[in-house]
């Protein structure tokens, strides 16, 4: 397949501007696609803190609750056992503040007496709050919760281990992921006396903080061993209670440094394991419990697919797919268009040397553009007018080479070899139409002594004058030639039948040789320098062959009518003999 | 040997059968092991019963739970005649006949690989005399500085120990009340129960405690002596609990003369040693660094029932009444 230069550059053009555009569109999107991911991470990471603070916060309303409750003066009152009523105050008071907060399982005043035995406890029953019945009440000195709440000072809480409730006879709590939060309460005296205990559902406190996160948001929650406590898949939390345990960092390497408190917050990118054909980027936070806990610090992590993150950037990058195609159509139709440009300068230029070919003569040239092209289009013009000069030469000294080759020099004579050329032509013609000619050869008589007497000039100037004589004697569709020196040859057509041609030949011959005996006048150049002029008398011989088409060959004829212009001779000079005849010819046959 | 080319289908617990130790034995047959770990007893049941222990040729279990794959008729008696290392067990594990359950008639049904008891570790700073008896675990003295194992079954036959009855693990009807009465004594002595030897090492070094009922045995100690604490470690005259592991080839293996060889060879020096250096359990053919040989031990054995032993320890644990948790 062959491709024409407009084709050819506009490939290249197109190829180049294709390339352009599809690189910076590549480059450019890449950028965009990691300076959202960082973005997005960091943005995580941002999130991850405000919900590590919302259960912060969470955790201080508790701890405010729990400080009203300990500075109401029916606590003691119930510790004391001296008010049969405070018991009942103190549990519709509870009932109220479980009423506002849906997310309390369970609110207890405990003795440290009795072996640590609950004196008001409320729990949540399905919807209904219940107030257990003082036979129902538990002793619960052996959990952690109360004796090391016990040891605090007064005002402070203690945040318990975060696992699922196993306590028999719980109620709604009992199997669900809880934390307990309690303060002690002292006497006067600042003797511990009991504390007051609210049992939270993990699941309700992380269920409030889920509801405003995006669904593709997943949320996880590990305790400071790095055991699960929240997380998509209920299966893989509190594996500690279940026997098989599943670790944060199982799932995500990176929250080791967290669990070896190496760290405090990472975030990190994973495509194993769980999230193997789905990968997702995790900010994860470890945050140090403050109050006194069993709990020394929480893990808590937020991780959002990563598809989800580099949708903008795929967004991004489909517009910049459309840019770059839309470029890629432009450079083609720019490549195209100055291709078009370039090639019809070229065309132009093409087809008016065709054209010089035909006419000589270039035009349409784009003479006047001034590009590259303009200056080649000048160098064509320029050649061209070179050309057509040297052309017209050629012509020139074309004719000039004709006029030597068959015209004599001297007197512009046919000569012998154009004379022997129309004589062929005329004996064929002659055949052809049954007519009749006559060639009559003449020479000069005494023209030796001229030359000798007054030079080769004077002899020149005789010629020249003889030929302008039977030039002017002979018809039109006659021919005179010189043959060489002082002979001259006539070629007569077109003459009538054979009795009566011989006669209009000899008519016609003795008219020329008249003509030729008028004197001349010749001009001498003395030796002086001075001009003279010589009157000067000149007679001729002729002789005749006639012919009548093409019976003999040009060269015979020629021959015959030398031998009768030597006939002539011989009778005297100033004669005219045919051929084959003494006196008037008969026509040759 | 024979069985090259054979494969030997191991089910086993984490630890008693590492790499190293199974690539011997591979070199040394030229069967091929293929080692299934389990970390639960009802993880074990569940992998030998449900294919009528078609899915392995050998097992390690524990003496008490043995009896339930026996009944199942899921393993078969073994062939001890070409068992050299049999005589290199201590004299309490050549016993056959006095450990209950390993023996049905004059068949063995399991031969003993490893054991731990469950001994009291004590703060020798607050207890400077090893405790002789279980009943330290009730002394009013270490009220609140003491603590117990969060498990119901073993819990009832520890009470049950202290009561002098006759079968710790065969509670009567009239037993009952006594037992639970005692418990709840322990509750009300106890500063706190633990669930994972961790969490016991970590609170009894945090909360000064004085004396430790050890389920997991001499891994608390170990525990613990990593944590600082000096402790001592006492079996009880009352016996300590203890479990015992065996090697028991199932009913459906392909070879037995393979499986038995197999068990012979972790009665050997390496094997048994690993078990010591690598795990911290004791093996049956080299004195325990932490019992003497005159030191009692009670081997586990299936309770009357562990349903009721589980769902009234919960009650006890929650804090109950002797009544509420004797209600049915």
């Amino acid at each position: 397949m062959k491709f024409g230069i407009a084709t050819k550059m506009g490939l290249v053009l197109a190829i180049v501007g294709m390339l352009a555009a599809g690189i910076t569109g590549f480059y450019v999107y890449r950028a965009s696609r990691s300076l959202l991911v960082e973005s997005a991470k960091g943005e995580l990471l941002t999130a991850t803190q405000v919900l590590a603070r919302r259960i912060t916060s969470a955790r201080q309303e508790i701890t405010r609750n729990l400080r009203i409750i300990a500075a109401q003066p029916e606590v003691l009152k119930v510790l004391d056992a001296a008010d049969p009523q405070a018991a009942d105050r103190l549990a519709v008071f509870f009932m109220s503040v479980m009423k506002a907060n849906p997310g309390y399982f369970q609110m207890r005043l405990i003795s440290v007496k009795n072996n640590g035995m609950e004196r008001v406890r409320v729990d949540r029953d399905e919807h209904a709050l219940l107030r257990i019945a003082p036979h129902d009440l538990q002793e619960k000195g052996h959990y952690a919760y109360v004796y090391e709440t016990l040891g605090l000072p007064a005002g402070a809480t203690y945040l318990s281990r975060i696992v699922i409730n196993r306590e028999v006879g719980a109620h709604s709590g009992f199997g669900q992921p809880t934390a307990q939060l309690a303060t002690p309460i002292f006497d006067r005296q600042g003797k511990a006396r009991g504390l007051v205990v609210i049992s939270v559902d993990l699941n309700g406190v992380f269920d409030l903080l889920r509801a405003d996160l995006p669904a593709e948001f997943q949320l996880f929650f590990a305790n400071s061993d790095g055991d699960f406590l929240i997380h998509p898949d209920a299966g893989k939390t509190f594996g500690f209670d279940k026997g098989r345990r599943y670790f944060v960092y199982d799932e995500f390497p990176a929250t080791k440094a967290l669990v070896e408190n190496k760290d405090a917050q990472i975030v990190t990118e994973v495509g194993a394991g769980r999230y193997a054909g789905n990968p997702v980027v995790a900010a994860f936070i470890a945050q140090r419990v403050v109050v006194a806990s069993g709990e020394p610090s929480v893990i808590l992590g937020l991780a959002q697919p990563l598809g989800s993150m580099v949708k903008q950037a795929d967004r991004l990058g489909r517009v910049m797919a459309q840019l770059v195609a839309g470029l890629s159509l432009a450079a083609i139709l720019l490549a195209l268009i100055l291709g078009r440009i370039v090639t019809r300068s070229i065309n132009t230029m093409s087809n008016a040397v065709q054209a010089f070919t035909g006419s000589n003569t270039i035009e349409g040239l784009p003479l006047h553009s001034q590009d590259e092209i303009g200056v080649l289009a000048r160098s064509f013009d320029r050649m061209q007018k070179q050309i057509r000069l040297q052309l017209a030469e050629l012509e020139v000294s074309g004719r000039e080479l004709q006029q030597l080759a068959y015209y004599d020099p001297l007197t512009s004579l046919p000569n012998r070899r154009l004379m022997m050329d129309r004589l062929q032509h005329t004996m064929a013609n002659s055949l052809r139409h049954h007519r009749h000619g006559a060639l009559l050869l003449l020479d000069l008589d005494n023209f030796k002594t001229l030359n000798d007497c007054l030079g080769h000039d004077a002899g020149d100037q005789l010629l020249v004058e003889v030929a302008k004589r039977l030039r002017a004697s002979i018809r039109e569709a006659d021919s005179v030639a010189r043959l060489g020196g002082d002979e001259f040859v006539l070629i007569l057509d077109d003459l009538d039948d054979m009795g009566t041609a011989p006669m209009q030949v000899e008519t016609i011959a003795a008219k020329l040789q008249r003509s030729l005996a008028e004197p001349y006048t010749i001009e001498i150049r003395e030796r002086s320098g001075a001009l003279t002029q010589h009157r000067h008398q000149c007679t001729s011989s002729i002789g005749i062959a006639m012919f009548s088409g093409h019976s003999v060959p040009a060269e015979e004829l020629l021959k015959r009518a030398d031998s009768a212009m030597y006939q002539s001779k011989a009778a005297g000079r100033n004669t005219l003999r045919f051929f084959g005849h003494d006196g008037p010819p008969p026509a040759v046959g | 040997m024979a069985s090259a080319g054979e494969t030997l289908r191991v089910l086993a617990w984490p630890g008693y059968a590492d790499a190293d130790l199974v690539k011997v034995f591979e070199q040394r047959s030229g069967a091929k092991v293929e080692v299934t770990l389990v970390d639960s007893d009802a993880a074990l049941w569940q992998k030998i019963s449900s294919n009528a222990a078609a899915d392995f040729d050998v097992f390690a279990v524990n003496t008490a739970e043995l009896q339930r794959y026996i009944s199942a008729a899921l393993v078969a008696p073994i062939d001890t005649r070409g068992m050299r290392n049999l005589a290199r067990q201590l004299p309490r594990f050549r016993e056959r006949k006095a450990i209950p359950g390993l023996m049905y008639g004059d068949q063995v049904f399991a031969i003993p690989y490893t054991y731990a008891e469950m001994g009291l570790i004590y703060d020798r700073a607050q207890i400077k005399t090893a405790p002789q008896s279980v009943h330290a675990l009730w002394d009013p003295q270490y009220r609140g500085k003491l603590l117990a194992y969060n498990g119901g079954v073993h819990n009832f036959s520890l009470a049950a120990q202290a009561l002098g009855l006759p079968n710790p693990f065969q509670l009567r009807t009239q037993d009952w009340p006594k037992v639970v009465h005692k418990l709840i004594d322990l509750r009300r002595n106890v500063l706190t129960f633990y669930a994972q030897p961790d969490e016991s090492a970590e609170t009894f070094k945090s909360r000064h405690a004085a004396l430790l009922f050890a389920n997991y045995g001499s891994q608390q100690v170990q525990l613990l002596k990593s944590a600082g604490v000096d402790v001592g470690y006492a079996i009880p005259g009352e016996g300590a609990l203890a479990w015992l592991d065996c090697w028991v080839i199932t009913r459906g293996a392909k070879n037995k003369k393979l499986a038995t060889a197999w068990i012979d060879y972790f009665l050997e020096t390496e094997p048994s040693n690993a078990l010591v250096l690598r795990q911290g359990l004791s093996n049956t053919t080299s004195a325990s660094p932490f019992t003497r040989a005159t030191d009692r031990l009670v081997w586990l054995e299936p309770v009357e029932d562990v349903d009721r032993r589980t769902r009234l320890w919960e009650r006890i644990l929650a804090g109950d009444s002797v009544d509420k948790v004797l209600k049915p």
